[in-house]
């Protein structure tokens, strides 16, 4: 059987996924590039009997590389381990999406120009002719409709055929320019395979990841020369020769398209849409609103379904250790129940949430408010040195950690997205709330909402710092600029949405799940050894470990072991601190004990400590995925710490000021 | 500056470079700078310190006192400035601007020596477009002096009317891409973005907090902070 692996690039916004999607079906495989978080998807298909492996790229605009996704991509196509690339292209999009294939062009493999989109490109009267654009560039040319699966048995088709001729582009750059190329090419690396033209126009513009490939004599003489040349002109080459090719693509433009101008129907209706909701003072309102609305359907919807989820998981843990209590002994039936089910538990607990999340994210960006959203949030998020979508993450981190670490997927940069993540636990999330909900209501009352409003804007103040200080202190010198494209609006393509919902949550399953299940094992041990101890009592090693960490926590006014012990669950989920010291206190009357346990100020710094400290095993779990284990080991101890001096700080500044 | 010799400005100067904001350094590193005998250094701090420019103990740090601090900044601001108009001027390299910066700098009386920065002045705001002579005189030198080739047009030096920063806009004006002054990845990326020379772009709207910009080029809509778009230099269009 034949093999063919073939692989997808294009502009971002280009259709990419959709192509991807409808060649692909469902025998997809997300993960990730090897060492890094961005998204790598392969999938395959089968058609007259040949396999083709699919590998989808992120999406870029040239081959000068910019951020991490771009880099990957271009060092994918660079290294040239695939039969053939398909290009696809906005055909309403023309030049700017040319540019790009132009300079694959150069690079001198073999492709297929895929012009997508072309409903949308009739809309704007366009009339495209395929067979002019195929004859000058000397490629195959196929238009779809990806989202409809228009023409992609044709790209199949196209993709499979074996008799392609190997294109001999070249764009002519001028004498000058031409001659200085002849002279680099003869100092092309021997152990290069780039074609020697293309690198050499890669050097001349001076794109310093291909002028490292260089001898260094050669290096110095490249300057030299092309210092000269910019000096002579007082022309920069880099601009030339971007000139030259966009002058090159407006003519190839001019040959195969006819515009019918009268037609300019979805720019005009997405100009109208934006008219409305990037209005000088309808913006932030709508955008508050989108995001409420996100807010409503992740927790609100998905809220239900996880207690749904967790019942479900209760009644399981009921029936199991009833049945098992009869035939194991005591331990392994708290094993089972406490340990592994708990722990599945514990994972599956988040899914719903995530899922509608992530339905939400897909339709976000599928339909084009997303980078509406960045342009209107911005200029605040620029203040923290951040960027304007980190703005998303960090509310959903009032409902849950988990979807606004995920959400952070959406930042492309590196900084943004380590800084966001590492900022988005402060954000009290919801799981916090019974928390204050009981010791304010306990300790504070009929002050109790002042109370718990003062702790959330407490963890929106040190996520400002925090956001501050990581800047400055890991990412001195990147600051991202903002060059984001604003697409046309368009309805969602829901295969796409669900799909794009699907492997995301699939796959926090398999890596998030794997270490969620890990950190409840380990505190379901500590719990229960050693042998025949009761279960998180004194004498077990986690009562031990309170115990033994009492007197660390006594400056912030909460030196009893209990109090330790239930912040050591806490790392399981926060609101298992309620639970916690309620079973610890043994009280029919929980107040009455939280009273003797307490004052009004240490109960102040616990609300602190609580807010702050270590984020549950999930959200490490799920920053260790995004962003590795140095990063969660970090945040681990951040938190820690940061947590101990402010409820210390509380505490000692409170005791000062009352004594 | 009346009172110091051309070679006590030189040391002020140079402690001032060793020292940094408010640091100190020692006498051994002044000599090897000014390539002089430690001994000739030592002296020359103590004549410093009596006149109330440094301060220094012996066999310690040597430090500028706050009038000493200022003067010394004076004059390095004006070898800068001289040693940047010999280059950029008069085309010199560096380290030849840098010798005679150092030689003329302290034999220029306050006024000349003001002239000199106000023409300098002059020159950095109307960079946009180069003065036509300077372009000329550019051209004179590299023809090897001779004169009648120096009057080459092209689109650049020809004078371009309206030029303004992409920022400058206002909403729903449109003008032509005339020069990027960015540099590095993000003149990459706006380059294979479209943003070249003579192509038309368009200002939708400023954001509702001011920044970032929304703009229309070919047929996509592009988003840009301030901050860059004050790096690109446009041409109004006639309405």
């Amino acid at each position: 059987m034949r093999q063919l692996k073939i692989v997808l690039a294009g502009n971002p916004n280009s259709g990419k996924t959709s192509v991807f999607n409808a060649l692909t079906g469902s025998s997809q495989e997300v993960g990730n590039w090897p060492g890094v978080t961005v998204e790598k998807k392969v999938g395959t298909f089968f058609i007259d009997g040949c396999n083709v492996e699919v590998t989808d790229l992120p999406g870029i605009y040239s081959l000068s590389s910019y951020s991490q996704d771009e880099q990957i991509a271009r060092d994918y196509l660079l290294a040239g381990g695939f039969d053939l690339a398909v290009v696809v292209i906005d055909a309403s999009n023309l030049e700017r999406n040319l540019y790009l294939a132009i300079q694959l062009l150069e690079l001198g493999i073999d492709l297929i120009l895929c012009l997508n989109m072309m409903d949308l490109a009739l809309q704007k009267g366009l009339a495209i002719r395929r067979n002019t654009i195929s004859r000058i560039l000397e490629v195959p040319v196929v238009r779809t409709v990806a989202n409809q699966s228009n023409g992609i048995e044709l790209l199949m088709r196209e993709i499979i055929r074996s008799d392609r001729k190997k294109p001999d582009f070249r764009i002519d750059y001028s004498e000058e320019i031409e001659s200085m190329l002849e002279s680099l090419n003869r100092m092309h690396p021997e152990n290069c395979r780039l074609p020697a033209r293309f690198l050499s126009l890669k050097i001349l513009e001076g794109d310093p990841f291909f002028t490292c490939l260089l001898e260094p004599e050669f290096k110095e003489q490249v300057t030299q020369i092309a210092g000269e040349f910019e000096k002579k002109y007082d022309e920069e080459l880099e601009v030339l020769i971007a000139e030259r090719r966009y002058a090159y693509i407006h003519g190839l433009v001019r040959e195969s398209v006819r515009k019918r101008s009268n037609l300019r129907a979805r720019m005009d209706l997405s100009e109208k849409i934006d008219n409305v909701v990037l209005n000088r003072f309808l913006a932030i309102p709508i955008f508050l609103f989108v995001m409420w609305l996100t807010f409503q359907l992740v927790f609100a919807l998905g809220g239900p379904l996880a207690g749904f989820v967790g019942h479900a998981v209760e009644s399981i843990k009921i029936f199991v250790s009833t049945r098992l209590s009869s035939l194991l002994p005591k331990i392994m039936v708290s094993f089972v129940c406490d340990g592994i089910l708990s722990g599945v538990g514990s994972v599956v607990i988040f899914l719903p949430n995530l899922f509608v999340l992530f339905l939400a994210i897909a339709v976000l960006e599928d339909s084009g408010y997303m980078s509406r959203s960045a342009f209107v949030m911005d200029r605040f998020m620029h203040f923290l040195g951040l960027h304007g979508k980190s703005f998303i993450p960090l509310i959903l981190g009032f409902g849950c950690s988990i979807p606004g670490i995920m959400a952070c997927r959406t930042l492309e940069t590196r900084k943004d997205r380590v800084v966001t993540i590492m900022v988005v636990p402060l954000m009290s999330c919801a799981a916090r709330l019974p928390i204050y909900t009981l010791f304010a209501s306990v300790f504070f009352p009929g002050r109790a909402g002042t109370v718990v409003f003062g702790l959330y804007l407490t963890g929106v103040l040190l996520a400002v710092i925090t956001a501050k200080m990581f800047q400055k202190f890991f990412f001195k010198e990147e600051t991202s600029p903002l060059i984001m494209e604003l697409p046309p609006y368009h309805v969602p393509y829901w295969p796409n949405v669900f799909r794009y919902a699907l492997t995301r949550s699939a796959m926090f399953l398999k890596k998030a799940g794997t270490i969620i299940m890990a950190g409840v094992a380990v505190i379901w041990l500590l719990a229960s050894l050693p042998a025949g101890v009761e279960f998180a009592s004194q004498n077990s090693l986690i009562g031990r470990l309170g115990s033994g960490l009492s007197p660390l926590l006594s400056p912030a006014g909460f030196g009893s072991w209990q109090a330790a012990v239930s912040l050591l669950f806490g790392v399981l989920a926060k609101e298992v601190v309620v639970g916690t010291l309620g079973t610890l206190l043994q009280a029919g009357n929980l107040q009455e004990s939280l009273r003797l346990l307490f004052t009004p100020l240490s109960a102040m710094s616990f609300m602190l400590m609580s807010l702050i400290y270590v984020p549950c095993v999930a959200t490490i779990a799920v920053i260790r995925q995004e962003i590795g284990w140095r990063w969660a080991a970090f945040s681990v101890v951040y938190t820690t710490v940061l947590g101990w001096l402010v409820a210390v700080t509380a505490f000692q500044a409170g005791t000062w000021i009352s004594g | 500056m009346k009172g110091l010799s051309s070679s006590q400005e030189d040391y002020l100067e140079a402690i001032l470079m060793l020292a940094g904001e408010g640091g100190v350094t020692r006498v051994s590193e002044l000599s090897r700078m000014l390539e002089v005998t430690p001994a000739s250094a030592a002296v020359a701090v103590k004549n410093l310190s009596r006149a109330g420019l440094v301060k220094h103990e012996s066999y310690g740090y040597v430090e500028l006192t706050s009038g000493g601090e200022k003067l010394a900044r004076q004059l390095y601001d004006r070898h800068r400035i001289m040693s940047s108009f010999f280059q950029k001027v008069l085309g010199l390299d560096k380290s030849l601007a840098d010798i005679e910066a150092c030689a003329i700098e302290h034999s220029l009386h306050q006024e000349t020596f003001e002239k000199v920065v106000k023409f300098f002045e002059f020159m950095e705001t109307c960079k946009e477009v180069e003065p036509q002579f300077l372009v000329n005189f550019k051209e004179f030198l590299d023809a090897g002096g001779r004169a009648g080739k120096s009057c080459r047009i092209d689109k650049k030096s020809s004078p371009v009317k309206n030029l303004v920063r992409l920022s400058d806009l206002s909403p729903g004006e449109r003008a032509l891409v005339i020069r990027l002054e960015t540099c590095g990845e993000v003149r990459r990326k706006l380059l294979a973005l479209g943003l070249i020379r003579g192509e038309t772009i368009e200002l939708i709207r400023k954001a509702p907090l001011g920044d970032p910009l929304e703009f229309r080029i070919k047929d996509y809509c592009l988003s840009l902070r301030k901050n860059e778009a004050d790096r690109i230099f446009v041409s109004r269009e006639k309405s």
